[in-house]
């Protein structure tokens, strides 16, 4: 397997431009057969549900290989000056939160006070409307010594309270984190010197990098699915200038925020929105690949569930402004960062991607509705080499980074398995809607309840269903019942995967003593 | 600029504190950086013997912080 992976990574760019090139000709194999293709009006609308699902899949895995070929062997290039000790500009580190615990607070405040960076000031946002959280942040402001900064009235989430705190902002620069994220030492002294090199840099984003992937499956895969993205994604989007802010480990040049009104109070990806706007305006923005901070991932379902509903709603919501703009002023932004764009903001309809391909063997196996129109060996043809160079292009670059193939394999199934979040999520942002989060906890622990499985319950058994089904009529038509079945157990397998996910980790000991207030239920 | 024995146990004291939570904090996160490294477990393992023997010198420097404290608390100076 070493050897092997060797042996590809060293021809990584010649593999990802033949995949580029397969994945264009599984394609166009695809919507020629399927125009021609003589059905009734039913396997039509499963033949567009399966051609939709797939075309998303394509524009995804070509938009990841156009990233591998771009990035290979080229690191950060940007300027750097050289800031002389005690004599650089003042910074503003700033963690807002609301109703957060304490201990977990603390930490964070720990860690900003160790940072090496002379001029500095920290200030504690503090959003909480609960007294006995108002008291507690008071009271860690007070032996920290570090200001407590609150606002009158309440608008716009954690956008609204750092929109009131830069108002009266002096420092030159904001540092953004949340709650959970420790920065280390050094993080201001490599960050810096970006920003001062280049008056148009508006803000340098650090990886996210959550140290609790061993307390459960949950938070292994959580962190894999931050580590695909900020890995190769990440690195992919910064060559093409549109690398967007994640909203906490960000250092912003001030004067940029407030050129654009500050964070876009709109969006609850506030985040994403702004940078698209900093984007639209001519500012640049820059990656730096190396793990600066760490910090807490959700390690449960229910918390991963919310983070990823509040994350897919807010990016569609965006998607639809950056699409409007795209028609209303498409110079505003150069083609490659249209196109990262693009990616980013249709990211989360990957939901509604892997249910279409999951009821199509379904709807074959049970119903007799074919959805797929190829022949055998034309599928043979395009299909394999598209899926295998996808895969292996994939795989070779995180293997590249260390990660292990059943890591991967975690982070992978664990978004799939996000599908029906992301179904109701994108479709309430696509009307416009909010969608709320309702956790229920057993024994203290958060777990998802029989209301929270039944999408599961209801496709794993539609599938093992149309497996058994599938086996009956084998003999009849053994190549595309033969395929459809190895989809349809494919699903099963992921499916299956919910039980182990949603097996809650036991709380550390002491955890909850240590906190001082029970945690509030998520925002 | 001076400080009064007060003021000054309670800049030590705090640094012992910090001293002390700061290593617990960065202690966990590095060994997540470590889980990821890709090194083989016996690498791995070398270097966690590193770190906690970093840790332990650490506590050094806290029993020297800490009798530096009783030896203000018990001295007669009081603006230092």
């Amino acid at each position: 397997m070493y050897k092997f992976f060797r042996f590809f990574l060293a021809r990584l760019r010649i593999f990802t431009l033949v995949g580029s090139v397969a994945v264009c000709l599984y394609f166009v194999a695809r919507v020629i057969i399927f125009s021609y293709s003589d059905f009734s009006p039913i396997e039509k609308l499963f033949g567009i549900l399966l051609l939709t699902g797939e075309t998303y899949m394509l524009v995804h895995a070509l938009g990841y290989m156009i990233n591998v070929f771009n990035m290979r062997g080229r690191g950060v290039d940007a300027p750097r000056a050289e800031i002389k000790s005690g004599e650089g500009p003042w910074v503003a580190i700033v963690v807002a939160a609301r109703h957060e615990p304490k201990n977990i607070l603390e930490e964070t405040i720990i860690t900003f006070r160790n940072l090496n960076y002379p001029r500095k000031n920290i200030y504690f946002l503090d959003d909480s409307s609960d007294q006995r959280y108002k008291d507690e942040a008071d009271r860690l402001a007070k032996h920290h010594g570090i200001q407590i900064f609150r606002r009158e009235e309440r608008s716009g989430a954690k956008a609204g309270i750092v929109n009131a705190f830069m108002a009266g902002m002096t420092e030159k620069y904001l540092a953004i984190f949340d709650a959970d994220q420790n920065p280390m030492p050094d993080f201001l002294d490599e960050l810096l010197p970006y920003l001062e090199a280049n008056e148009n840099l508006a803000f340098v984003q650090t990886p996210q990098f959550y140290s609790n992937v061993e307390t459960s499956p949950v938070a292994m895969g959580a962190g894999m699915q931050q580590a695909i993205f900020y890995e190769s994604i990440c690195e992919g989007k910064n060559l093409n200038d549109a690398m967007f802010c994640c909203g906490t480990n960000v250092v912003f040049r001030l004067s940029a925020l407030l050129s654009v009104g500050g964070f876009d109070e709109t969006s609850i990806t506030e985040d994403f929105a702004t940078s698209v706007k900093l984007h639209t305006k001519g500012y640049r923005s820059l990656y730096y690949p190396h793990v600066k901070v760490f910090g807490m991932g959700p390690d449960t379902l229910p918390a991963y569930f919310k983070q990823q509903a509040r994350w897919s709603g807010g990016t569609v919501s965006v998607f639809k402004k950056i699409v409007s703009l795209l028609f209303k002023s498409p110079r505003s932004l150069t083609l490659m960062q249209w196109v990262e764009y693009f990616l980013a903001g249709s990211y989360y309809f990957v939901g509604w991607a892997f249910f279409f391909l999951m009821i199509c063997p379904i709807a074959f196996l049970l119903f007799n509705v074919p959805s797929f129109f190829l022949r055998p060996e034309i599928y043979l043809f395009t299909f394999v080499p598209y899926f295998s160079l996808s895969l292996l292009v994939f795989y070779a670059t995180m293997y590249e980074r260390h990660y292990t193939v059943k890591q991967i394999y975690t982070g992978l199934i664990l978004g799939s398995l996000c599908f029906p979040v992301l179904m109701k999520s994108t479709l309430l942002a696509l009307a416009g809607k909010k969608m709320t989060f309702v956790v229920t906890t057993k024994g203290g622990r958060e777990q998802l309840d029989w209301k929270g499985l039944w999408p599961y319950g209801v496709m794993l058994g539609l599938s093992v269903a149309a497996i058994a089904v599938g086996a009956l009529r084998f003999r009849k038509d053994p190549y595309p019942i033969g395929v459809n079945m190895f989809w349809a157990a494919y699903h099963v397998f992921i499916l299956a995967n919910i039980f182990r996910f949603n097996n809650p980790p036991a709380p550390p000991e002491g955890a909850a003593a240590e906190s001082g207030i029970a945690p509030a239920a998520g925002v | 600029m001076s400080m009064t024995k007060e003021e000054l146990l309670k800049v030590i004291d705090d640094a012992i504190d910090l001293e002390e939570r700061s290593i617990r904090i960065y202690r966990k996160h590095l060994d997540t950086a470590l889980f990821w490294s890709g090194l083989p477990e016996l690498k791995r393992d070398q270097i966690n013997m590193h770190f906690n023997f970093l840790a332990t010198e650490s506590s050094k420097h806290w029993a020297k912080l800490a009798a530096l404290r009783k030896k203000i608390e018990k001295g007669g100076k009081d603006v230092y």
